[in-house]
């Protein structure tokens, strides 16, 4: 397996190659995986057939949405190494993700290559915004605690910001505050969990924390936030007044395509780093679309061995702003995310409760 | 009751409520209630906004004055007993068909019945338009007894207002997905309350084509039966299953399309017609896919409930072709609600009905009358269920 995906992609600083390279490097491995999956996993092969692709966006793409109804996988049942749960919304189906130990480390050195050009090498003290009771589940790995647990790496002697209850152990982090004053300290979150019960629980309080060499991390997500109007300036701005933190970082990722990972930059923008890429499709007519137009976001990776994950047409909106131009200096395409298609699944004779 | 309603500050009133407590002074076919219903089917199909609405102008049609004068004269017919109101009824009606509601208030306002109904929180054009309809009739101030019986409300959900609500009413009308359904009847509602469940159907159209040379009329049926709605009422054929024809009639398909009228389908139509695609590929099931702008149709090897889970509406049909009509009684399930047929020997259709499983199947109707409403829906007489028999036996 490892033959067909290189090693010397993970040698490479992952933002240094500029489009039009990069698209060369990953049009050969992702030809490579899908012939892979064409062999080894038959769902894949009913659905598509061997045509040779010119560019990325002739890759042809699963309907994210298909992870929730079968188990895709294109390696033999005693390869499998861990199955990867999407957290889903409450009664809803969650994906179902088969990883392998190589497509499992992969994604450990893709997410480390990522993240330390944002954050940098050094581990830094981190404070975890969740309970400690999120990891508990031993066999089944939600996406909630493996993003937890991911991102555990980067970080020295985590604590947890949060009780089982999700309010806020505020003894807990006041002390980590004090202990690590001026220091680079590390926070991670989940978006929504993050504005909810950190920063709102701290601005009821009137508690404000000093952590001026922070840097924050959350993922997971605007649609509860969008509900709430919160945009990504004013959550920011939350940030600096309540933490006093500068550096914060969304970051767009799912749990169908592991190592995918997308993150915000000093400028604002999600960056796509060597190993994957975006393209944006008319939600109609799935035709691709111009730069800087809304559409629906497809995402490749040449990160998924495993099972055919390489190419995935998602349910999020959003554009490319640009490409090996911004203003951070990485290079490749940069985008931003506008949330999801509205009212994905509706249920037969439906919902009184709507 | 009304008053007790205000207690909840969750409660909007979707139409004004009255000032005065229910009067329970009408009864069933009552002159009031006839005139009512006459008027509110004259303004529903010569109103100026109404008109452009052929949901409405259906509601408008079936509530014009002969079919009520046949749905009375059925009703109080030769019976030997005095019928009565059933009480006050609460009315749980479903998001998807937003003016479903109108359809199961009227029935029991015919009835003479006293009615809360809870209208889903999801707006729409269509249904604004109706409920402006009705309130300039009540508010006319005609029918001082129907504008003290009716109260239209909606709240979020909100189970300590459904039990409340439950508590005093003596039918529930209830329609919804079945999580919905069960989430409700498990609220305690009075002991003696009536709950008639309309839960999750699929619908099914069954066709002959050997013979058939002229596909207008069906093709303008068809059309009919998937549009209303956007193809997301139970009513509404998802599966077509058709005898003896081995190929996909794709003119009969581009006839379909052509009869469809462009419609506003949500962004999410395009994706949601491809995760039914490439299930059914995925699970090698998949023969052949007919993309139109208003119409996905995707022909299948075999059919299996299955497939419906992936069923979002807005002009996605499934295509199987069938050697018999017997194939058909291994296939459908309990939930199969209605089927609309199309050249269909009718000995054929009561011979298929008697062999299907005792518990499904409602509804048989020829194509293009999927959606017609009936006074017996869901295998309910509704007439019966809204109203009570007393019985009256003369001494001396």
């Amino acid at each position: 397996m490892s033959e067909l995906i290189p090693e010397d992609w993970f040698e490479m600083n992952p933002f240094a190659l500029n489009q039009a390279d990069k698209e060369i490097k990953m049009r050969q491995t992702l030809t490579s995986l899908h012939h892979h999956h064409l062999q080894h996993c038959e769902a894949y092969s009913n659905l598509f057939s061997d045509a040779s692709m010119d560019s990325l966006e002739d890759f042809p793409y699963l309907a994210v949405r298909l992870f929730k109804y079968l188990t895709l996988q294109s390696i033999p049942q005693e390869q499998v190494f861990k199955i990867l749960y999407s957290s889903g919304t409450t009664g809803q189906t969650p994906a179902k993700v088969i990883l392998d130990q190589d497509t499992s480390r992969r994604q450990s050195k893709v997410l480390v290559k990522v993240l330390q050009d944002f954050i940098g090498k050094k581990r830094m003290p981190m404070l975890i915004i969740d309970h400690p009771g999120v990891l508990k589940s031993k066999d089944s790995y939600s996406a909630r605690g493996a993003g937890i647990q991911g991102l555990s790496m980067f970080g020295r002697q985590p604590i947890y910001a949060l009780n089982e209850d999700m309010s806020l152990n505020i003894e807990v982090v006041q002390a980590f505050a004090e202990t690590h004053k001026n220091q680079p300290v590390l926070l991670f979150g989940f978006t929504f969990m993050v504005w909810q019960h950190f920063l709102q629980s701290l601005r009821k309080s009137e508690n404000a924390l000093n952590l001026n060499s922070g840097i924050l991390l959350h993922s997971g997500g605007w649609k509860k936030l969008e509900a709430q109007k919160v945009s990504n300036e004013e959550f920011k701005r939350v940030c600096r007044k309540t933490l006093n933190i500068e550096k914060v970082h969304n970051f767009y990722g799912m749990a169908e395509q592991v190592g995918s990972i997308f993150v915000e930059c000093e400028a604002g923008h999600l960056h796509a780093p060597i190993y994957a890429d975006v393209v944006v499709r008319d939600p109609q007519t799935l035709k691709v679309i111009d730069n800087n137009n809304p559409g629906l976001l497809q995402v490749l990776s040449i990160v998924p061995g495993s099972y055919p994950g390489n190419s995935l047409l998602t349910e999020d909106l959003g554009s490319v702003l640009g490409v090996d131009d911004c203003l951070c200096g990485r290079k490749g395409k940069y985008f931003q995310v506008l949330g999801r298609l509205p009212k994905t699944e509706v249920r037969g004779c439906s919902d009184t409760q709507a | 009751m009304i008053h007790r309603l205000k207690h909840f500050p969750e409660i909007t009133y979707v139409l004004q409520p009255s000032e005065q407590q229910f009067s329970g002074k009408l009864s069933p076919f009552s002159e009031e209630i006839i005139s009512f219903v006459n008027a509110l089917s004259q303004a529903l199909l010569k109103g100026s906004d109404s008109a452009n609405q052929p949901n409405l102008v259906a509601l408008g049609y079936w509530l014009r004055k002969s079919n009520i004068e046949s749905i009375k004269s059925e009703f109080l017919g030769n019976s030997a007993y005095i019928y009565k109101p059933v009480g006050t009824v609460f009315h749980i009606t479903p998001a998807n068909v937003d003016i479903q509601f109108a359809y199961s208030w009227l029935i029991s306002l015919l009835m003479g019945n006293l009615n809360i109904i809870r209208l889903s929180q999801q707006e729409s054009e269509e249904r604004t338009i109706l409920l402006n309809v009705i309130g300039s009739i009540i508010d006319s101030q005609a029918y001082p007894n129907i504008a003290s019986n009716n109260v239209f409300i909606t709240y979020p959900h909100n189970d300590q207002i459904t039990k409340a609500i439950s508590l005093e009413s003596d039918a529930r009308m209830i329609w919804g997905s079945d999580t919905t359904t069960r989430a409700i009847k498990a609220i305690t509602s009075k002991v003696s309350c009536r709950d008639i469940v309309f839960s999750d159907k699929y619908s099914i159209c069954l066709l002959d084509l050997q013979g058939v040379s002229d596909y207008h009329q069906l093709a303008n049926g068809l059309a009919r039966d998937i549009q209303a709605f956007s193809q997301l009422a139970c009513s509404s054929p998802k599966v077509i299953f058709s005898v003896g024809k081995s190929n996909l009639p794709e003119d009969l398909i581009d006839k379909v399309y052509r009869h469809l009228t462009k419609e506003n389908y949500s962004s999410a139509r395009t994706t949601n017609h491809l995760v039914a695609q490439q299930m059914c590929a995925a699970r090698n099931e998949l023969l052949k896919v007919v993309r139109l702008p208003q119409l996905t149709v995707l022909q299948l090897s075999a059919f299996s409930t299955e497939v419906l889970d992936w069923h979002n509406g807005e002009g996605l049909l499934y295509w199987i072709n069938i050697e018999s009509i017997e194939q058909l009684t291994n296939v459908i399930d309990e939930k199969c609600q209605t089927i609309s047929h199309f050249n269909i020997d009718q000995t054929l259709l009561i011979k298929l009905i008697n062999e299907l499983p005792i518990n499904t199947v409602d509804r048989v109707v020829p194509v293009g009358q999927a959606l017609n409403f009936s006074i017996v829906w869901d295998g309910y007489d509704l007439t019966e269920y809204l109203s009570r028999k007393v019985t009256v036996i003369p001494g001396r």
